[in-house]
């Protein structure tokens, strides 16, 4: 056969024969053949088609029919509805991200003391993440039911409600979207729990030690000893949680169907609504752009941040 | 003199267990929404709207919510389509990226840092941007309510990528010459010394990804729209929206699909974690 054929295969293993090392050369591909075709097909192929799609009027067949560059863009940001779904995913990310990680990382460190039946509140910490989401929803929709829902009755009984009228959580547009965020923290405490506490166990005991020998309190120890050696997993949760807080939509769809008055309107709950309901392409595909542009960035600060702050010794 | 150790011990002591009571109430709280749900599957359907609301209800002997979301409804049918989507979603998800990893730890190629950063990259796109295109595709493949649909979104992981080339590499090269020399094939290292050697981290990758696919809501509802083809997810808020389904029946069919995850979380508490603890997050 025509020996030229195989020429970069002799330079690469001169020792092997021909035909052998074809093979060598194809085996690495074939391991990632599968994988890379998935992520070709279903990630970077709809990530640049939604892209195109941005930039043309796009028909209810997905048929691309003009092209109009950039000003789908431009008449997105007129629109008052989206400007208020990237205003309310903004809202929603600012108080959900501080709690979502400030209360696993307490409760981590509330369950890495040994204490009095440790197992038995360490197993409460996590079981939340055994609950689905849409489960979580239909839950709190009861118990946050405006007349037969058990927080008014408690907030009624404490007193809390003397001169106004009961709170209808989520239809109240004022509570709809900080109802949500109870109800996302919930769902992602058990696994968040879990992982901060597995950090928290890792901190050598000796460092604790030597921050006592010098006085340390026990909040000293913790910002000065704790909190960086378990950066890396602190930054890892910090990121997951910007991406599932500027991501949200599951519970809009279920509870609140973005309202009251577009109060719980969010970013992708507008590509649900105009992609999906609507069959509207062009808007939802820019919208669908914007909205990563949007996580990106959140995540570009995040991995700059990092440089300075997470200590990977 | 020898009071004050006394008193200290005590004080000691008092702290220990005032704080283990704490931290067991705050444990309390935190799953209290768990134990409502299941008061509630036993309670009628009257219960829910009477005022002061009831946590707990009548009588534990009650099973008719039970008997209705088993018989009545397709609940059943959708927990067996999300069993078959969540299972083959994380076995072949797992197959795929050990492959992968596999390639990356063990051989020199040409591309091979491109094509890492190629997939990796994948994890800085959020899923929910691809929304539209990839319904497109799978609705121009014929796939809208079939498996396959809604499965294949699910097969690549970028993350479990990462973790297992971390895995891998603790592998000796060494090894892998002698087994060479010794006439072991790479489909045999790969099967009979990596997937055996990374067991820890495929018991827990596999465990997240089941519970994460079981529990995933909105592509399986734009994917499919016939009855029979729906996952419990999608199921279950569909039962709380429809009018003839109660309240009862609806925290029944709560219990039930959380009977599956409880078990799986019994199993593998510690498991689950695992994998990212010590693959991911170290780098």
């Amino acid at each position: 056969m025509d020996r030229n054929k195989f020429e970069p295969a002799l330079i690469v293993n001169k020792k092997a024969r021909p035909k052998k090392s074809l093979i060598k050369i194809l085996k690495p591909y074939i391991f990632l053949a599968p994988i890379t075709f998935f992520v070709i097909v279903f990630s970077y192929y709809p990530f640049f088609k939604t892209i195109i799609f941005s930039l043309f009027k796009v028909n209810v067949a997905g048929e691309l029919t003009k092209f109009v560059g950039i000003k789908n863009y431009i008449d997105m940001f007129k629109r008052p509805d989206f400007v208020n779904s990237i205003l309310v995913s903004l809202k929603f990310t600012v108080m959900f991200v501080p709690l979502a990680v400030i209360i696993p990382l307490l409760l981590a460190l509330i369950a890495n003391k040994p204490k009095f039946l440790t197992k038995f509140y360490q197993t409460c910490f996590a079981l939340p993440m055994a609950v689905s989401m849409s489960a979580t929803c239909l839950i709190f929709e009861q118990l946050l039911h405006r007349r037969v829902g058990l927080l008014n009755y408690l907030l009624e009984r404490s007193g809390f409600y003397d001169n106004m009228t009961a709170i209808d959580w989520l239809k109240n547009p004022k509570w709809a979207l900080p109802a949500l965020v109870i109800i996302l923290i919930w769902t992602s405490i058990g696994f968040d729990f879990m992982l901060l506490l597995a950090a928290v166990r890792n901190v050598p005991s000796e460092l604790l030690e030597a921050a006592s020998l010098e006085g340390a309190g026990y909040w000293r120890k913790v910002s000065t000893v704790v909190l960086p050696i378990i950066s890396p997993t602190l930054f890892f949760v910090i990121c997951t949680q910007m991406i599932k807080g500027l991501t949200m939509a599951g519970p809009v769809m279920i509870l609140t169907k973005g309202g009251p008055l577009g109060s719980t309107s969010t970013m992708i709950y507008y590509v649900y609504t105009t992609g999906f309901r609507s069959t509207n392409y062009t808007l939802g595909s820019t919208a669908s752009v914007i909205a990563f542009l949007i996580t990106f960035v959140f995540l570009l600060f995040n991995f700059i941040y990092e440089k300075r702050g997470v200590n990977y010794d | 003199m020898n009071s004050k150790p006394d008193h200290l011990r005590l004080y000691k002591k008092f702290k220990y267990y005032f704080s283990s009571v704490l931290s067991i109430l705050l444990g309390i709280v935190i799953i209290f929404p768990i134990l409502y749900a299941i008061f509630a599957a036993f309670k009628d359907n009257v219960n829910f709207d009477s005022y002061p609301p009831r946590i707990l209800p009548e009588t534990f002997t009650n099973l008719e919510n039970f008997k209705y979301i088993l018989t009545e409804t397709l609940i059943p049918r959708y927990m067996l389509n999300s069993l078959i989507i969540a299972l083959v979603a994380s076995s072949v998800r797992l197959l795929f990226s050990t492959m992968a990893s596999y390639a990356f730890a063990f051989f020199e190629f040409k591309g091979k840092n491109f094509l890492f950063f190629f997939i990796v990259g994948t994890m800085m796109i959020p899923s929910e941007a691809l929304l539209i295109s990839n319904y497109l595709t799978v609705s121009k493949l014929g796939l809208l309510n079939t498996y396959a649909g809604v499965l294949c979104v699910f097969f690549v992981s970028a993350t479990q990528v990462f973790m297992f080339r971390q895995s891998f590499r603790t592998i000796s090269g060494s090894l892998r010459e002698a087994s060479y020399i010794d006439g072991c094939g790479d489909l045999q290292f790969y099967a009979q010394i990596c997937i055996p050697v990374s067991k820890p981290v495929i018991t827990a990758l596999g465990l997240s990804t089941f519970v994460n696919v079981w529990n995933t809501y909105m592509w399986p509802l734009l994917v499919t729209d016939k009855a029979e083809m729906r996952t419990v997810q999608v199921g279950i808020t569909m039962l709380s929206n429809a009018d003839s389904a109660a309240k009862g029946n609806v925290f029944a069919g709560i219990v039930i699909i959380f009977i599956p995850m409880l078990i799986l979380f019994a199993i593998s508490q510690r498991n689950m974690v695992y994998g990212i603890s010590s693959g991911a997050v170290k780098g």
